[in-house]
């Protein structure tokens, strides 16, 4: 009977662990978080500039490098549901309703998680294999010796140039994607520009906005602190540095889409409570 | 703006039934002395006895297991990073590996404390790294990074940025190794200078060289008279 119950129990215990192994993950990316911003405020002996460099470097190798890759996808993306949906608006009758569909699509959706994907595939992967190296070749003992503190330094800067790489990035995704895709989709439909723009101008909402910004701040946060965490966990040898890596894509992957899947859940259901549904 | 210095300065080193090793393993149980002070201190000791766990404690890098380590009084075990970074500043720490940041140049990486803790003018930061740069013979491959020189290059670039902030205790773990043969002669001239003229006072080294040690040595703390003994075999016992 003992045998029986515990083999029954046996997946509740194990999604009990997981779910406790989440939460603590979670804890301990949190508070990574608080420390490095605590680490910069509070270490008076640490000048701005060194600060202002790895930020500026941060942006440089996350944001500006990645532009091509991110203006071929955005072309890419926005062509493609420009065709898609233009196509399917005009049997139903409704292509008046292609800026609220597009916003919907690339601003809200898809740009940020796409934005998101790429950082993670070039620069997540980056900053925990050079993080873990630093830790095996004891950069980072050599660091706190000097009376840096990693968070700080190290940490805090990538979490700073990150989001601010991630912010411009979707921006430049949605630009791109609205306006580009538009011209490279202009082939397989009529539409003018004059009269797809001033449908855009009339679906944009400062909720758009939010969204924006609340998904690509948390995103970009996300994907470094995850990431930093990881390298950090590297502890004696080299073979560790490539599965913190793959750990690091792996975990930012799940947190990334988790949070924007949550965000877009609650704003429906707030948008669904404005309509008085629930 | 001259060179900062830290209102710090380290009058009392003890150790209090403090309790350290590498993981799981306890090499040294129940460490209580007082650290001998304005002196070149020997740290000596078997293979494997502990002897840079030691020196990452004294130096503030690794907390104990157990125990306190007090500097001028204070447990040090109990600070936050911030809070131990008045001491922190008066500690130089060179260790085996050494540590150079591989993505900055070797002048890059004797300037990062300087700058970042901007405690004194560029010309002044430069002028200090040309001097150490030039003393251990690093110059002429001051814009290289570590990889691309050689190791005992590596090596004597770490053991240079040990004394860039101009601190008031050296802590040296295994100096002499992988460092050119002249160049041992050059930091003993260093610390010999340093203690002249400069802030220098208290020294610790732990090394097997006994070339580099000979007639340089002012005291010896030997870390083997408190390894825990291996516990004897279950038959034995009985």
């Amino acid at each position: 009977m003992g045998v029986i119950a515990s083999k029954i129990w046996e997946p509740v215990d194990n999604i009990g662990r997981k779910v406790l192994q989440i939460i603590e993950y979670t804890k301990q990316v949190l508070l990574m978080v608080y420390l490095s911003i605590r680490a910069a405020i509070f270490d008076q002996a640490q000048g701005m500039r060194d600060i202002i460099r790895v930020v500026s470097m941060q942006i440089y190798f996350t944001g500006f490098q990645a532009m091509a890759l991110i203006t071929t996808l955005a072309l890419a993306t926005g062509s493609i549901v420009i065709m898609q949906s233009s196509a399917q608006l005009s049997i139903l009758g409704g292509s008046d309703m292609i800026g609220k569909l597009m916003l919907i699509i690339i601003v809200r959706e898809v740009g940020p998680l796409l934005t998101a994907l790429i950082v993670i595939a070039r620069s997540g992967t980056a900053v925990a294999s050079e993080l873990g190296n630093m830790r095996v070749n004891k950069e980072v003992t050599a660091l706190e010796s000097m009376g840096i503190n990693p968070l700080s330094y190290i940490v805090f800067p990538r979490l700073v140039g990150g989001i601010i790489s991630v912010l411009c990035l979707a921006f430049y995704f949605s630009v791109i994607a609205l306006i580009g895709g538009f011209f490279v989709s202009r082939l397989t439909h009529d539409m003018s520009f004059a009269y797809y723009t001033a449908s855009l101008a009339s679906a944009f909402e400062v909720n758009d906005v939010y969204m924006f910004l609340l998904k690509n701040t948390f995103s970009g946060m996300i994907i470094f602190v995850v990431c930093c965490y990881q390298g950090f966990q590297v502890e004696k040898s080299p073979h560790e540095v490539p599965q913190a890596t793959t750990k690091a894509v792996v975990n930012s992957i799940i947190y990334v889409v988790g949070f924007n899947l949550l965000v877009t859940t609650l704003f429906y259901l707030k948008n669904l409570m404005d309509l008085g549904v629930l | 703006m001259s060179l900062y210095i830290s209102p710090q300065v380290i009058d009392t080193l003890a150790m209090d039934n403090l309790w350290f090793g590498f993981d799981d393993n306890i090499f040294i149980k129940g460490l209580t002395c007082e650290l001998p002070l304005n002196k070149v201190v020997h740290v000596k000791g078997g293979r494997g006895v502990g002897k840079s766990a030691f020196l990452r404690v004294l130096a503030g890098l690794e907390i104990p297991k157990k125990g306190s380590y007090y500097l001028n009084d204070i447990d040090s075990t109990q600070l936050s990073f911030e809070e131990f970074l008045e001491f922190r500043m008066l500690i130089g720490y060179g260790f085996d590996y050494g540590g150079l940041i591989h993505n900055m140049t070797i002048k890059d990486n004797l300037t990062l404390p300087l700058r970042y803790h901007n405690v004194a003018d560029l010309w002044l930061i430069e002028e200090r790294v040309e001097f150490l740069l030039r003393k251990f013979d690093l110059w002429q491959v001051r814009n290289e990074r570590p990889a691309f020189i050689p190791g005992s290059m590596r090596k004597e670039a770490c053991v240079a940025r040990t004394f860039i902030m101009e601190p008031e205790m050296i802590i040296l773990d295994s100096p002499t190794v992988g460092m050119h043969k002249h160049n041992l002669k050059t930091l003993k001239e260093l610390i010999a200078e340093k203690r002249t003229e400069g802030n220098l006072k208290h020294i610790f080294i732990a090394s097997d060289n006994e070339e580099f040690l000979e007639g340089f040595v002012e005291e010896e703390f030997d870390l083997d008279k408190y390894l825990v003994p291996a516990s004897p075999p279950e038959e034995e016992a009985a």
